[in-house]
């Protein structure tokens, strides 16, 4: 019962704080210089693209004007490496060759080790092995390279609710469920 | 009348003894060919026997990961061309024949081979490589309209795994797979008649004979190439008339029983081709590595008439004990190509004024590779036998990188070499091991067992359990970080004399390098300077069963004895086994078993067993994230400052000095963003070397980390961490008496210019902090709290729900 009114609480406090607060600082370590960031996954709105990376679809911002818009699919950010390794898994998970899949998505992540929608594509595979351990762990991962977009944190909290829930802890899935929505919720307030 | 009737019995007796006399030859001929017979018979027993034990086995093949080329791939054209030899590639003028690639103004035309992966075949595939300096622009198939998005090229083949004992080295080669230019040639020069002869050449035996009559002794082989494997099988080079004879008929039952490719290829691997020391170098495959260090595929012309020139007397023409008597011969031998047109006479000039070309120190073993191949072989015994392993002709698909492993050996070898003459160390007494590996994934990339060039088996990187010293410190602090309630990365500790009654009744007073107190350091300090009173104290505190909770979290197998000393890394690890651990974290807390093999299938490509990525979140990324700043500053200002020397100052790289007691071991282990690379430095015999971490291993480091296309280590900032502008003083001793949760090492009213972004647990940022961008009153953005935990914060209402 506590927990239930906790999270009511939790929630609105959530919700007002989205309104008040302003954005906390976001800032890398300094002094240590990184002109070469990590390819795949660009941190943070202001980075030009990766050296030397493919970056399709790139919307074209005026600078100063607002920041880049969070990537939501793989193929925002996704080199064309990457993409036609995520389209063939996608064809071998139909034909039900799941660890050919997973052999395709490793190849990938060799090339965007950064790629939090390649952790996350794993992830799914895993949840559909019946892997839920995996499953969760991936998701996880996945967050960890994805801290500020709610897009990708969503989903994630999706997969670990079902693998939670496959594992049959019933709570935990709750909580991750709660979590997705509100990264949901998220979604709609920014752009 | 008695007269006629004797004369009729003497002449029927002399009939009669005629008739026997001949019966009796005729018996005796029959006899004869039955003892002949059965010998033959037991003649054809024993070739069989010994011809199929020589072709019967097919050890398993070991292959490096494959190249994969796409847009934005980190590789210039030079190295694409160095790996393109690498793998046995042909430049040529005109793409025509798979396996074979073509300059251009701006990159590589290539024409892959076809190859059957663990997932399924890669067809061959004609691709255009261009490149805009150090990265791949971008690449296009030739043949058909559009661009390719990835090529994986065909892998390197690397070793072979033979049985443990088998007391008889051989690199084994299929006829098909070598060069044409080697059968061809052999054939020409020692046995012209081979593919038309029966086993034996009645010419070359009339010609030997006559050469033996004329000498008075028997000198000359005349033997065909049958008659020269049936004498490497099972005789003995002695030329007595009766095994010539017995040589003979064998060849003969050889001949009979298998085919001239059969015969060809078995001798191929069986041929005397030299000695080194005991062991007797067998085969071309062999022959090839042992005297020019080289895969059989990557010969040329005059190095393969080096070997075949080799076959009428190897010790006679050994090349690096009668040069003079080598290059005579060979150029012979390269004569004889040109006059049966194997070789245009162009060719055959050129490579006669080649030099010899022989690798000066004979490599031991049979593989580029041992310490690898060795980690391989462990990791498959668990589920494959050693026959499986050495019979079935399994393929092994590994996460070798090739370029990698040579940047390893090279350094480890020369950088080792460098300190022993600096430091008047006599040459050849210190060892070391480096284990490579990358981030994400886990893969092995390259290890190296030992400094010598000749690899004697001991491999340090798997098997030296040396004592870690200051490795552990990471540990320790990460066990206190993650109690941000009790510590954040500027709480201060006590650095001051430290005595510790043991359980068994002794004491126990730890020391710091310079023997001096540091007063009460910031957190991060004692760690980045690697204070050994501050930890030793601040490990007591926590306690040492947490720690080793930890350290086994982290990805260690063993249970190391509860004592204080386990603080200042007194346990034995090797140097896999420290790779592994800090492999955990430089990937933000994210465990993955260490893997070399990523899938083996049978000879025909069929798939037998994959070894996928498995991940496990072991440690939360918040405290990771902040022990990982700490290592940060270890590279830039702490005992790891002399990375800098070697490496860019826009490389950012992270790690942790490790120096044991009385210098026995230094270490140096740590991480860029995409490598992690472990490194140990000792004697074998255990004794001071007089080298730190930082003087002995981490020379080692930093010059494989500059050499294997290392990206910066740029960690995102996980949620639940909050980055404060401070400043911090490296310089100097903290006398400050401050107490818990207060920091007065500050300037005040601070210099902002030289303020550094430090991270804390949100919610938990100490009081009293002058932050830079704020005033010290006014609170900060974030919840705050004093620093004994009563309030809570609305991030821990979070955190508990989840």
């Amino acid at each position: 019962m506590t927990k239930i009114i906790k999270l009511t609480i939790a929630g609105l406090l959530v919700t007002a704080l989205a309104a008040c607060v302003s954005p906390p600082v976001n800032r890398q370590p300094a002094p240590m210089p990184v002109p070469q960031p990590y390819p795949g996954y660009p941190q943070q709105p202001t980075q030009p693209p990766p050296e030397g990376q493919h970056i399709p679809q790139q919307p074209q911002v005026p600078p100063q004007q607002q920041p880049k818009p969070k990537p939501r699919r793989a193929q925002d950010i996704s080199g064309a490496a990457v993409l036609s390794l995520l389209r063939a898994a996608k064809k071998q998970t139909h034909a039900g060759k799941y660890e050919r899949a997973a052999a395709s998505i490793e190849r990938a992540l060799n090339i965007e080790p950064g790629n939090p929608f390649v952790y996350q594509r794993l992830a799914k595979l895993r949840l559909q092995q019946q892997q839920p351990d995996q499953a969760e762990s991936l998701a996880r991962k996945s967050n960890s390279l994805a801290v500020n977009n709610p897009w990708v944190q969503a989903q994630n909290w999706q997969l670990i609710a079902q693998a939670r829930s496959a594992s049959g802890d019933k709570t935990g899935s709750a909580s991750a469920s709660a979590r997705a929505q509100f990264f949901q919720n998220q979604t709609r307030t920014r752009r | 009348m008695a007269g006629k009737k004797t004369r009729k019995k003497s002449s029927a007796k002399k009939a009669q003894r005629r008739r026997s006399k001949w019966t009796y030859l005729i018996a005796l001929a029959f006899v004869g060919a039955a003892i002949f017979a059965v010998y033959c018979a037991w003649l054809d027993v024993q070739v069989r026997h010994h011809f199929e034990n020589a072709s019967w086995s097919l050890p398993a093949k070991v292959y490096a990961r494959p190249l994969e080329l796409y847009a934005g791939k980190s590789l210039d054209k030079n190295q694409l061309v160095s790996m393109l030899n690498n793998l046995g590639y042909r430049h040529e003028s005109k793409l025509r024949d798979r396996g074979s690639y073509r300059l251009t103004s701006s990159g590589v035309d290539l024409y892959s081979r076809q190859f059957t992966f663990w997932d399924g075949p890669q067809k061959a595939q004609k691709i255009r490589v261009r490149f805009s300096g150090q990265t791949v622009s971008s690449l296009q198939s030739l043949g058909k309209s559009g661009s390719t998005a990835l090529v994986r090229l065909d892998p390197l083949f690397i070793g072979s795994i033979y049985p443990a004992h088998s007391g008889a080295d051989r690199i084994l080669v299929r006829l098909d797979e070598v060069p044409p230019l080697l059968p061809a040639g052999l054939i020409e020069v020692e046995d012209r008649d081979f593919l038309r002869n029966h086993g034996i050449s009645l010419k070359g035996i009339a010609r030997a004979a006559w050469a033996d009559l004329r000498a008075g002794a028997i000198v000359q082989g005349g033997s065909t190439l049958t008659q020269q494997l049936v004498k490497n099988l099972f005789l003995t080079n002695r030329q007595t008339l009766s095994r010539k004879i017995k040589g003979a008929l064998m060849s003969i039952l050889l001949e009979s029983h298998y085919s001239k490719e059969a015969i060809l290829e078995t001798y191929l691997n069986e041929v005397y081709l030299g000695q080194d020391g005991a062991r007797s170098i067998h085969g071309f495959g062999l022959g090839s590595y042992f005297y020019f260090k080289k895969p059989l595929n990557e010969l040329e012309p005059q190095e393969i008439a080096l070997l075949i020139a080799l076959v009428k007397g190897p010790s006679y023409y050994n090349p690096r004990t009668h040069p003079e008597r080598a290059i005579k011969r060979r150029n012979l031998v390269l004569r004889i190509f040109a006059e049966t047109h194997l070789i245009t006479a162009q060719q055959a000039q050129k490579a006669k004024q080649k030099p010899l070309q022989v690798v000066a120190t004979p490599p031991g073993g049979t593989t580029q590779y041992p310490a690898f191949i060795d980690l391989v072989r462990r990791q498959l015994h668990s589920q494959y036998s050693d026959k499986d392993l050495t019979s079935e002709g399994l393929r092994i698909f590994t996460t070798l990188n090739p370029r990698v492993q040579k940047a390893a050996d090279h350094r480890v070898r020369s950088t080792l070499a460098d300190i022993e003459k600096s430091r008047q160390i006599k040459e050849g007494s210190l060892q070391a091991a480096a284990v490579v590996t990358s981030v994400s994934g886990g893969r092995v990339l390259g290890i190296v067992g030992g400094s010598a060039a000749r690899y004697t088996g001991y491999n340090r990187a798997l098997d030296a359990y040396r004592q870690i010293g200051s490795l552990m410190k990471p540990v320790v602090y990460l066990t206190a970080l993650e109690n941000p309630d009790q510590y954040n990365l500027v709480t201060p500790l006590d650095d001051t004399r430290l005595i510790v009654k043991l359980a068994n009744g002794k004491t126990w007073i730890p020391q710091n390098y310079d023997r001096k107190s540091h007063g009460h350091p910031p957190l991060y300090k004692a760690l980045s300077h690697s204070y050994n009173v501050a930890t030793s104290r601040l490990a007591l505190q926590i306690g040492i069963p947490d720690i080793i909770k930890t350290l086994k979290k982290l990805g260690y197998p063993g249970t190391p004895a509860p004592l204080p000393s386990l603080a200042l890394g007194a346990v034995g690890l090797s140097p896999l086994q420290v790779a592994q651990i800090y492999n955990t974290l430089a990937g933000g807390g994210y465990y993955t078993p260490l893997r070399a093999i990523k899938a083996v299938t049978t000879r025909n490509g069929k798939p037998l067993n994959r070894y996928p990525l498995k991940i496990q979140r072991v440690v939360d990324s918040q405290s990771v994230y902040l022990l990982d700043w700490i290592l940060q500053r270890v590279t830039h200002h702490g005992t790891g400052q002399s990375a800098y020397h070697v490496l860019p100052k826009s490389l950012n790289v992270a790690g942790k000095t490790g120096t044991s007691s009385q210098w026995r071991d230094s270490w140096f282990a740590g991480f860029s963003g995409n490598r992690v690379i472990a490194v140990w430095v000792g004697r074998d015999d255990d004794k001071n070397t007089h080298l730190t971490g930082a003087t002995g291993a981490l020379q080692i480091w930093t010059r494989i980390m500059h050499d294997i296309d290392a990206r910066s280590f740029s960690p995102v900032k996980p949620a639940g961490v909050t980055s404060l502008k401070l400043v911090l003083k490296d310089k100097g001793n903290e006398q400050s008496t401050a107490s818990h949760g207060l920091f007065s090492g500050f300037l005040s009213g601070p210099d902002c210019s030289k303020a550094v972004a430090v991270p804390f647990i949100t919610g938990y940022v100490p009081d009293g902090l002058e932050i830079c961008g704020q005033s010290p009153s006014r609170p900060d953005n974030n919840q705050q709290q004093n620093g004994h935990g009563h309030s809570k914060s609305i991030a821990d209402w979070f955190r508990e729900l989840f």
